[in-house]
C-alpha cells in the first residue's frame, strides 16, 4: 500500500490532530467550548470547524479539483475573515496540516514512496493556503460591501425622495433574490 | 499600551510573526489589556451631544488614544457611582454577589458563540465589574484580592469596560440559563452608567438620544420632515393599490395615538412596514393620530441609564395627554417593547387618564395592557384576524418562503411569542420555523442591539450575528426561505447585513408590511405592485384586462 493509501486510512486521526491544531489558534475558554461539537445551531464555530477540517482531508488526500477544494475551504474562511485573527493568523492553519501529517506518519515516513507523496501533500497544501487567501480576501470585501449597503439602506427612504438612487436595482439590497 | 496593529509597520518587526503557530496569549483575563482592533470597537460620543444632554465630561477623543482625557478624580467618581446604584438597584447588589459560576450562561453569548473571546461570556463579562466590587465594596475582597477574585480599579479596566460594555447587546439569553436569574444586561446596563459618570459612551446611542430630547425621534426628524415622509408613503400606496388615505397627525380627540420606531420613517425595509402600519390603520377605519411630538417609539436611553430612559420615555404619556387619546398602539420594534412592558409604568406611570385598551374594530379589551395602556401591533392585528376584519390573500406572498426571527426583547421581555406566527400563518401559504433551539425564549439576537447597530464595529456585529446567521441558512437550503420577518427596527436594519454575510439572498421584512400586502382592500385596482412597488403580481406596464 502506498504512503497516501495508508494516510487515507488514518484519516479520522489525521482530521482531529489537525483540528486540534487549528483549534489551538483560539483562547484557552472558546477552545474547550468549540471543541465541544454537540449542535450545529448552539456552536457554529465547532461545527463548521470539525466539518470543514475533516472534508479539507479527504480532499487533500484524493487529489481534489480545486472546485471541490474551495468549496469546502469558504465556510472556515468565512468564519476566521471576521474573527479576531490579523491575516496571517487567519490563514495560518492551513500549514499546521504539515504537522499533522508528520505526526501522523510514523514510521511511514521513511517508506521509499514517502518522499514523492510527502512532497505532493506539500503542494497541495501550499495550494490550499493559497485558496484561503483569496476565500479571506473576498469575505473581507464582502464586509465593507455590506457595510456600505446598509448605510444606503438606512437612509433610503431619503434618498428615493430626492431622486439620488443612480440605480435602485443594484442599491436596494433588501428585497428577496429570486423576486 | 497596546501592540502595534498588524496595518503598522511596527507589528512587522515582532520575532515571534517567524513563526507560523500563533497562538493567543496566555496571561490571565485581568492581566491581559483589551486591543482596540478596528472593527470591534464603536466611535465615542461627541461633545455636543454630552453638552445638549448636560452629561459629564463631555470632550472629543478616540479609544485608540492613550489618554482618554478623564476626569482627575475618575476613580472616586466611579466608586461614588457603584455605592449610590449598590444601594439604589436590589437587583445590581443581589447579581454582584450572587454568582456561583456554574458556568450555565458561559457558552450563550451569540459574542462568544461566534468569536470565542472569553470576556464575552456573560460570567465573566460580569467579574469585570465584580472584581472591581469585591476589591472595594466586600471584606474577603479587601484582604485577599486576587485569590477571591478582586482587583483594582485601574485606566486598563476602565477600557476593558468601555469595551465589553458595547459588545453585549442585552438581549438576556444568557439569563434564560442562569439558575439564579442573574440578568447580564442590567449589569451592563449599570456598566455603561458608570462610564457615563466618565463621559464614556458610543456616539451610535448617544446622538440618537441628543436627537430625541430636542425633536421627539431618534434621528431628529422635524414636524415638517415627518409629515413629508408619510406623504411620500402615501403617494407609493396609492400607486401601489389605488388608494388615497389619510394621514391624520396630532388629531386631538383620536381615540388612539400611534408610535413607532423613527427607523420605519428612512430606513429599508422598514419603510414598507410604515406603509403597511399606513394602510392597514385605512382600510379599517380606525380613528387613531400620529404624534411629531412623540414621534419614537425607540428609546435608547435604554442604552444609556435609567434617568436617560425615563427622560426620553416621558414623552408618550405626555402627548397621549395632551391630544386626549384613550389609549395607545404601539409598532413593530424590539427594545421599546422592554421599556414599555418593564419600566414606563413606574417610571412615568400611572397612566390614569388613559382608557384600558379597547379595540374599536372588534370590541376585545386587552386587559394584559390595563396598567401601561399601551396595546402591541402584533396582538392588535392578531386580534383583527380572529375576528374575521380583515379579508387576506396569502397567496399574494407567495413568492416569499418565510422565516421568523424573535426579536429578543419582545420575546424575552414580553414573551410575545405566538400572535407574530398566528399573523404570519395567516398572511403566507410558505412558514417554517428556525431550529428550536434558535427561536422564542431561547431566541439569538441579530448581534446589532442595545447601541451596538453601527457600521464602524462590523466585524464583531458579524460574530455575533453567527448564530443566528447559521439558522437561517440552515432554513434556507432545506426549505428555500427567502424572507425572515421579523418585528424590531432594529433586527431590520441589522439582520439584512447578516443574512447579506451568513445567508446571502435572504430579505428581511416586517410582518406587517406582508399583512398589508396580502390584505384586499376596499376599492383596490387589479393589483400588481407591492408595498415596495416592485412588479410581483403582473407587469405594470400591461392594460388591466391584459
Amino acid at each position: 500500500m502506498d504512503y497516501i493509501e495508508k494516510m487515507k486510512q488514518k484519516r479520522s486521526s489525521l482530521a482531529s490532530d489537525w483540528l486540534r491544531r487549528t483549534l489551538a489558534t483560539y483562547p484557552a475558554d472558546a477552545r474547550a467550548f468549540f471543541s465541544k461539537v454537540n449542535d450545529r445551531f448552539t456552536n457554529p464555530v465547532g461545527s463548521r470547524l470539525a466539518e470543514g477540517i475533516a472534508s479539507l482531508v479527504d480532499l487533500i488526500l484524493s487529489d481534489a479539483d480545486s472546485k471541490e477544494l474551495c468549496e469546502a475551504l469558504d465556510p472556515l474562511m468565512q468564519l476566521r475573515a471576521i474573527q479576531d485573527f490579523t491575516p496571517a493568523r487567519a490563514v495560518s492553519f492551513i500549514f499546521s496540516f504539515k504537522e499533522s501529517l508528520e505526526k501522523e506518519s510514523g514510521g511511514d515516513i521513511n517508506s521509499p514512496d514517502a518522499v514523492p507523496a510527502i512532497r505532493e501533500l506539500n503542494r497541495r497544501v501550499d495550494q490550499l493556503a493559497l485558496f484561503a487567501f483569496d476565500i479571506y480576501t473576498k469575505y473581507k470585501q464582502k464586509t465593507y460591501e455590506i457595510r456600505v449597503d446598509e448605510i444606503k439602506r438606512s437612509m433610503a427612504g431619503l434618498m428615493r425622495r430626492t431622486g439620488m438612487f443612480v440605480d435602485e436595482e443594484k442599491n436596494m439590497t433588501s428585497r428577496p433574490r429570486d423576486v | 499600551m497596546a501592540e502595534p496593529s498588524f496595518d503598522s509597520m511596527d507589528y512587522y518587526k515582532k520575532d515571534e510573526l517567524l513563526e507560523v503557530d500563533h497562538k493567543p496569549p496566555r496571561t490571565s483575563w485581568m492581566k491581559t489589556p483589551v486591543e482596540f482592533r478596528p472593527g470591534t470597537w464603536i466611535y465615542p460620543t461627541k461633545a455636543k451631544h454630552l453638552e445638549y444632554l448636560g452629561m459629564p465630561n463631555p470632550r472629543d477623543w478616540s479609544p485608540t488614544d492613550e489618554d482618554w482625557k478623564l476626569p482627575d478624580n475618575w476613580q472616586e467618581i466611579i466608586f461614588n457611582g457603584m455605592r449610590e446604584r449598590l444601594d439604589k438597584y436590589r437587583s445590581f447588589k443581589v447579581f454582584m454577589d450572587i454568582c456561583v459560576r456554574c458556568g450555565a450562561c458561559a457558552d450563550k453569548c451569540h459574542f462568544f458563540i461566534g468569536g470565542g473571546d472569553p470576556k464575552n461570556m456573560p460570567v465573566l463579562r460580569a467579574e469585570l465589574i465584580r472584581s472591581v466590587y469585591r476589591k472595594d465594596f466586600t471584606t474577603a475582597g479587601k484582604l485577599l484580592g486576587r485569590m477571591v477574585g478582586a482587583r483594582k480599579l485601574t485606566y486598563d479596566v476602565i477600557k476593558e469596560w468601555f469595551y465589553y460594555f458595547y459588545q453585549c447587546t442585552e438581549c438576556r439569553r444568557c439569563s434564560v440559563f442562569c439558575p439564579y436569574g442573574i440578568d447580564t444586561a442590567e449589569i451592563t446596563m449599570m456598566g455603561r452608567e458608570l462610564l457615563h459618570e466618565l463621559g464614556l459612551g458610543v456616539n451610535w446611542a448617544m446622538e440618537p438620544v441628543a436627537n430625541c430630547f430636542r425633536t421627539g425621534n431618534h434621528l431628529g426628524i422635524r414636524p415638517h420632515g415627518l409629515k413629508d415622509t408619510l406623504e411620500f408613503f402615501a403617494e407609493d400606496i396609492e400607486e401601489a393599490t389605488g388608494i388615497s388615505i389619510d394621514i391624520p397627525m396630532n388629531k386631538k380627540g383620536a381615540e388612539v395615538l400611534f408610535i413607532t420606531p423613527s427607523g420605519d420613517f428612512l430606513a429599508d425595509p422598514g419603510t414598507y412596514t410604515c406603509m403597511g402600519y399606513m394602510a392597514l390603520f385605512h382600510e379599517i377605519g380606525l380613528d387613531y393620530t400620529w404624534s411629531t411630538y412623540a414621534s419614537e417609539g425607540g428609546n435608547f436611553g435604554l442604552f444609556t441609564s435609567h434617568e436617560m430612559i425615563k427622560r426620553l420615555n416621558a414623552k408618550m404619556y405626555a402627548e397621549a395627554k395632551r391630544l386626549g387619546v384613550k389609549w395607545i398602539l404601539g409598532g413593530e420594534c424590539g427594545h421599546m417593547w422592554r421599556v414599555v412592558n418593564q419600566y414606563m409604568d413606574t417610571m412615568n406611570g400611572p397612566a390614569d387618564f388613559l382608557e384600558v385598551p379597547k379595540s374599536p374594530i372588534t370590541g376585545t379589551v386587552f386587559e394584559n395592557a390595563k396598567s401601561t395602556k399601551m396595546v402591541h401591533i402584533m396582538e392588535f392585528i392578531a386580534d383583527l384576524i380572529k375576528h374575521g376584519k380583515l379579508k387576506l390573500d396569502a397567496s399574494r406572498n407567495d413568492h416569499l418562503k418565510v422565516t421568523f426571527h424573535d426579536s429578543c426583547n419582545p420575546a424575552r421581555s414580553m414573551g410575545i411569542l405566538e400572535e407574530p406566527r398566528y399573523v404570519l400563518k395567516h398572511v403566507c401559504n410558505n412558514f417554517y420555523e428556525m431550529p428550536e433551539n434558535t427561536i422564542r425564549e431561547q431566541t439569538f439576537c441579530c448581534g446589532g442591539g442595545a447601541g451596538l447597530g453601527t457600521d464602524e464595529n462590523m466585524e464583531m456585529r458579524l460574530r455575533g450575528g453567527l448564530p443566528r446567521g447559521s439558522a437561517v441558512k440552515h432554513v434556507q437550503d432545506k426549505y428555500g426561505v427567502n424572507t425572515l420577518a421579523t418585528m424590531c427596527a432594529i433586527d431590520r436594519a441589522t439582520l439584512q447585513t447578516v443574512c447579506d454575510y451568513w445567508a446571502p439572498g435572504v430579505g428581511v421584512s416586517g410582518i406587517t408590511e406582508m399583512v398589508a400586502n396580502a390584505m384586499i382592500m376596499k376599492g383596490e385596482k387589479k393589483r400588481k405592485l407591492n408595498f415596495r412597488l416592485e412588479p410581483v403580481w403582473g407587469d405594470p406596464d400591461e392594460d388591466e384586462e391584459g
